[in-house]
């Protein structure tokens, strides 16, 4: 095969992994869009919705991809759940700007959901099996297999409507605004404690999405939020904190780049190369590349 | 005189046999203690380390039902068993413990090198022996250490060894000899190991090694790898990986269509329980793994073998594979050396595992090869075999010695527009 | 009272240089020289997570510098990890100063996800050396036995006496920068920077300068974890969750106070323990309690537990500066 069909088609695989990893990150972009909480349990909550996934598949039988709504569904109200009676209590006793007691909260609920899933689940891989998840499609010399284009499909149309709400509606407007000045936002009436709840939550939602789609790809272990947890940070570090938009760009690029810089060098050098780009990001423009927030 | 003597003398020997009837009755109730170091969670070696844990204790219940240990008067046997979470600081504390409080004469374990290596250190100063399971890490028996025994296990450049010796056999069978080879091995110890071996041997068969890549343990994608591998379009396919890589990366080439005469694992990944039902029947069909254990065409073959399999599936509701069928045949070796040894003392345990020499007897043909340790402790009688996965089974094709007799080896692969 | 306080602390040092000989067993012995291991990387960490406020979850860094410096002289050069650990110190306090540098200009979060992407580069770099840094490997600390000048000794009771010294040196050093004028410019920019810069205090240099000692100290103790477990690899010593578990106990314990962090360790210590009796050591089991404990104390009260017990103390006149305490 020629050197530019491969490049070709590793370009196109970053794509679509790429918006697997926006997905991921945009909950994560908006809940410190809004809140200023960095939320490292964002990756286990990805891998809970993964586990909902492969059990409700099992046990009704059903495609993966019709579970996307109900998985997406679920893990909103445990994120309402997490804001309103686990994060909020902290949120409101932080003296200082940067709540780092929430950070540190999300580190301890962390470490508990891997453990409890590894005391539940067992420490075995599990993964999804089935004609569909191996069928593909050509096109002349390029391969595709379902669940990608799936995954781009359908990543894509999420993180657009995402976008597309936050940007366009009304409640969207109300979110943004409560990011921006909390204060002000409350002299308008906003109930900020409302919008945080339903940011928090809707910060899940793509990881109910993300879950369903990575199933077919890949195998679902107590751990396996970790490595996409700290994926996640990357992209939005990249894309920018706050801004959804960001994020998907960054998804998109990070995906590339791993997936591009694979071919053309070592594997293993790509992933320090995707930390290089991160930290160099973070010193020369902290907000991002695609970023609008100002620190 | 003399027949007060012989009434008193019988009186104090009857005396004495009775208490030491008793003495001994009472110590052969109390079963000897084995210390047991696994991984049962916390890793990816977690899944093995349970099967070997199962493998370990279902040999314990079959000796104990078959009288214990006779030499020790009928002793059973007990295993103190310690989850290690592949931490090696709790493999190494845990040691201490299972020694210096549970005072086990002996100890077994510990799947993974780098548990394995600091911890039979610590049995080492205290003298105590250690039989290694599955460790590959050459180093272990390389320390000039009296106290540690690997029986089940040579080092990872066996496993390399018999992958280009196989290819080699295979070229010169089917008269078409490979000519490019890419290696792709997971960054770790093991890998590392086994990908410079295998980099040797290639040279030295002329082999052109077109892509030689180490990728990092449990990676979220490795996409582009296969991609890389599908550019370079190699002969033949070289697999180290455990089982989550390598349920991916089998996925990914039948998905990509990536084409090989030979696809050969090196018999971790490959070889896990889960490995044909995650990848389906499809993906892995044709492809090769090297296996420390021929499997159950070839091995099965003894009613000690065959209760061994039936229990284990009627259990466990799964089928053995070499981590089971290792840690099961360990616990055996150990009873064997125990019977010779006649006692509990560590030393004595030590002598009689030494002077080890299992040959032809069920346990090595469970195993596969004979047991004879040498001055370092390492069983040097241990090889690995090859295997092709058909129809979702495993067949032993190589060495010739025990390959299935029913199975026809199919070199070169199809290509996967070939196959249905 | 002083005669009292003073009393207790001399109690508590003959308590403490009594406790190996009262206890039998080496196992019980190594648990506590590595919970007393973890309150001194907790102290060490305090300095600039606690006193400074700047959350740090990358100390693994310094660690892991620690341990592969005074390894890699002592392997390849034959140089005593006494010697080692020094160097190992002076390395990691460069190595702060380089990555702080930059890194300061970053606000919490962001300063918290760069300290963690620093460490993993570092891991990856390490891990993909040659023989020389052992790669993915590791090293193994030549096994001499009995070599006290060589930092080895056969005995633990050798390695407790060290930590012990190290605790209290962490316990030290943090007090007396609690107390100095660098400590309450510290203070001053953990509550407000802009303030403190407005105030004129050169708010990166002390951030930096706070780095460099926490890191050179961290580095000792990974010199002397390297010489009581005589083997590491990068994945251990660089690791994520040991950068966490340190921040953690410190914050547990209660970050910024003298002896929160010794608390943390403890409470850890104790949790390990009851998991692994309660559970019959079940995977998992000590972590979940762990977390719970974390995520407890820090929605109950966010400065840790050693102001829980404050609040539990009855009201009495002004507390003695034992505790040492900044507000």
């Amino acid at each position: 095969m020629s050197t530019t069909t491969i490049l070709l088609q590793a370009l196109l695989n970053g794509v679509a992994s790429g918006s697997i990893y926006a997905l991921i990150a945009l909950g994560l972009s908006l809940q410190f869009g809004v809140m200023k909480i960095i939320n490292f349990a964002h990756g286990s909550l990805l891998m809970i919705g993964m586990y909902l996934a492969v059990w409700a598949t099992r046990v009704l039988g059903v495609h993966v991809l019709v579970m996307i709504p109900i998985v997406t569904v679920v893990l909103f109200v445990i994120g309402f759940f997490i804001q309103r009676w686990l994060i909020e209590p902290i949120y409101r006793k932080e003296a200082t700007r940067e709540p780092l007691g929430v950070l540190i909260f999300t580190t301890g609920l962390w470490i508990f959901l891997d453990n409890m899933m590894l005391i539940l689940a067992g420490p075995d891989y599990q993964s999804l099996s089935g004609p569909w998840a191996n069928q593909v499609v050509i096109f002349g010399n390029l391969i595709f297999s379902y669940p990608q284009i799936a995954a781009f499909v359908i990543a894509t149309l999420v993180s657009g409507a995402l976008v597309l709400t936050l940007r366009s509606t009304r409640i969207g407007r109300i979110i943004r605004a409560t990011g921006q000045d909390r204060e002000a936002a409350s002299v308008l009436g906003i109930d900020s404690a409302k919008i945080y709840q339903l940011s928090f939550a809707l910060g899940l939602t793509p990881l109910g999405v993300a879950g369903c789609l990575l199933l077919p790809l890949y195998p679902v272990n107590p751990f396996v939020g970790d490595v996409f947890g700290l994926r996640a940070f990357v992209v939005v570090v990249l894309g920018g904190m706050g801004s959804i938009g960001g994020a998907f760009w960054g998804g998109i690029l990070v995906g590339i780049m791993e997936s591009v810089g694979a071919q053309l060098m070592p594997v293993l050098v790509t992933e320090a190369l995707i930390f290089a780009v991160f930290l160099a990001v973070l010193y020369v423009r902290p907000a991002g590349l695609f970023g609008l927030e100002h620190e | 005189m003399k027949p007060t003597v012989h009434r008193w003398a019988g009186a104090i020997a009857s005396a004495l046999s009775l208490s030491a009837l008793l003495a001994g009755g009472a110590v052969a109730a109390e079963p000897l203690k084995i210390g047991y170091v696994i991984p049962l969670s916390g890793s990816a070696a977690a899944a093995s380390g349970q099967e070997m844990s199962r493998g370990t204790h279902l040999a314990v219940k079959h000796i104990n039902a078959a009288g214990g240990v006779a030499a020790l008067g009928g002793r059973p046997l007990a295993l103190v068993e310690v989850d290690s979470r592949g931490d090696p600081k709790v493999g190494i504390t845990e040691t201490e413990r299972l020694i210096t409080v549970e005072k086990v004469p002996v100890m077994i374990g510990a799947f993974q090198s780098s548990v394995t290596f600091p911890a039979t250190a610590v049995a080492e100063k205290y003298e105590i022996p250690w039989i290694v399971d599955l460790s590959a890490k050459a180093d272990i028996t390389e320390r000039g250490f009296k106290y540690v025994f690997r029986p089940t296990q040579i080092p990872s450049s066996g496993n390399a060894d018999s992958v280009v010796d196989f290819v080699a056999w295979a070229g010169k069978r089917s008269g078409s000899m490979a000519r490019t080879a890419a290696i792709v091995f997971e960054n770790t110890d093991w890998g590392q190991d086994l990908a410079q071996r295998m980099r040797a041997r290639l040279k030295e068969l002329s082999i052109e090694i077109v892509l030689d890549e180490a990728y990092p343990p449990n990676a979220p994608d490795l996409r582009p790898l296969v991609l890389k591998l599908k550019g370079r379009a190699p002969d033949v396919i070289s697999v180290t990986s455990y089982t989550a890589d390598a349920i991916q990366i089998y996925k990914l080439i039948e998905q990509m269509q990536v084409d090989a005469v030979a696809v050969i694992g090196s018999g971790a990944g490959q070889v896990d329980p889960s490995f044909i039902n995650a990848v389906g029947k499809r993906g892995v069909d044709l492809s090769f793994t090297t296996n420390g254990w021929a499997g159950y065409e070839s091995a099965i073959t003894t009613p000690f073998a065959k209760r061994f399999w039936d229990d284990y599936v009627a259990e466990y509701k799964s089928e053995p594979s070499e981590f089971s069928v290792v840690s099961y045949s360990v616990v055996w070796l150990l009873k064997d050396a125990l019977e010779r040894a006649g006692k509990d003392d560590p030393k004595a345990i030590r002598d009689a595992l030494a002077a080890t020499r299992m040959e032809g007897n069920e346990v090595t043909k469970l195993l596969g090869y004979d047991v004879v340790f040498d001055a370092k402790g390492q069983n040097v009688k241990k090889r690995f075999v090859v295997q092709q996965i058909a129809d979702g089974k495993y067949h032993a094709v190589w060495p010739e010695s025990v390959a299935s007799p029913n199975y026809k080896m199919v070199w070169p692969e199809p290509a996967w527009s070939a196959r249905k | 009272m002083l005669a009292r306080s003073r009393a207790l602390t001399l109690l508590a040092a003959a308590a403490i240089v009594a406790l190996p000989f009262g206890i039998s067993n080496p196992y019980a012995l190594s648990i506590i020289i590595l919970a007393l291991l973890y309150a001194y990387l907790a102290l060490c960490w305090n300095i600039i997570g606690g006193i400074a406020g700047q959350l740090s979850l990358g100390h693994a860094a310094w660690f892991g510098i620690g341990a592969y410096t005074s390894t890699v002289l002592f392997l390849h050069w034959g140089i005593s990890p006494w010697i080692g650990m020094l160097a190992g110190a002076v390395v990691a306090a460069a190595g702060a100063a380089l990555i702080g540098t930059p890194c300061f200009r970053l606000r919490g979060a962001y300063f918290a996800l760069a300290t963690i992407a620093a460490t993993m580069i570092l891991r990856i770099l390490v891990e993909n050396s040659n023989e020389w840094l052992g790669g993915p490997r590791g090293l193994d600390v030549k096994l001499l036995r009995d070599a006290p000048l060589q930092f080895q000794y056969t005995r633990k009771e050798f390695y407790y006496a060290i930590v012990v010294a190290l605790t209290a040196a962490g316990l030290l050093v943090n007090r007396a920068v609690m107390r100095s004028r660098f400590g309450h410019y510290l203070v001053a920019i953990r509550y407000d920077q802009e303030a403190a810069l407005a105030l004129g205090v050169d708010v990166q240099r002390c951030k930096v300068t706070a780095l460099a000692l926490s890191a050179a100290l961290t580095a000792i103790g990974g010199t002397f974890y390297a010489q009581f477990v005589l083997f590491i690899n990068p994945d251990e010593m660089f690791s994520i969750s040991l950068s966490i578990q340190i921040a953690v106990i410190c914050i547990i314990g209660g970050r910024g106070t003298l002896w929160g962090p010794v608390l943390g360790a403890l409470v850890l210590l104790l949790v390990e323990e009851a998991a692994r009796r309660v559970t019959g050591g079940m995977a998992g089991a000590d972590m979940i309690v762990y977390s719970l404990v974390l995520m407890i104390v820090i929605s109950v009260e966010p400065r840790g537990m050693l102001a829980i017990l404050d609040r539990l103390r009855p009201p009495s006149r002004a507390q003695p500066a034992a505790h040492g305490e900044v507000p």
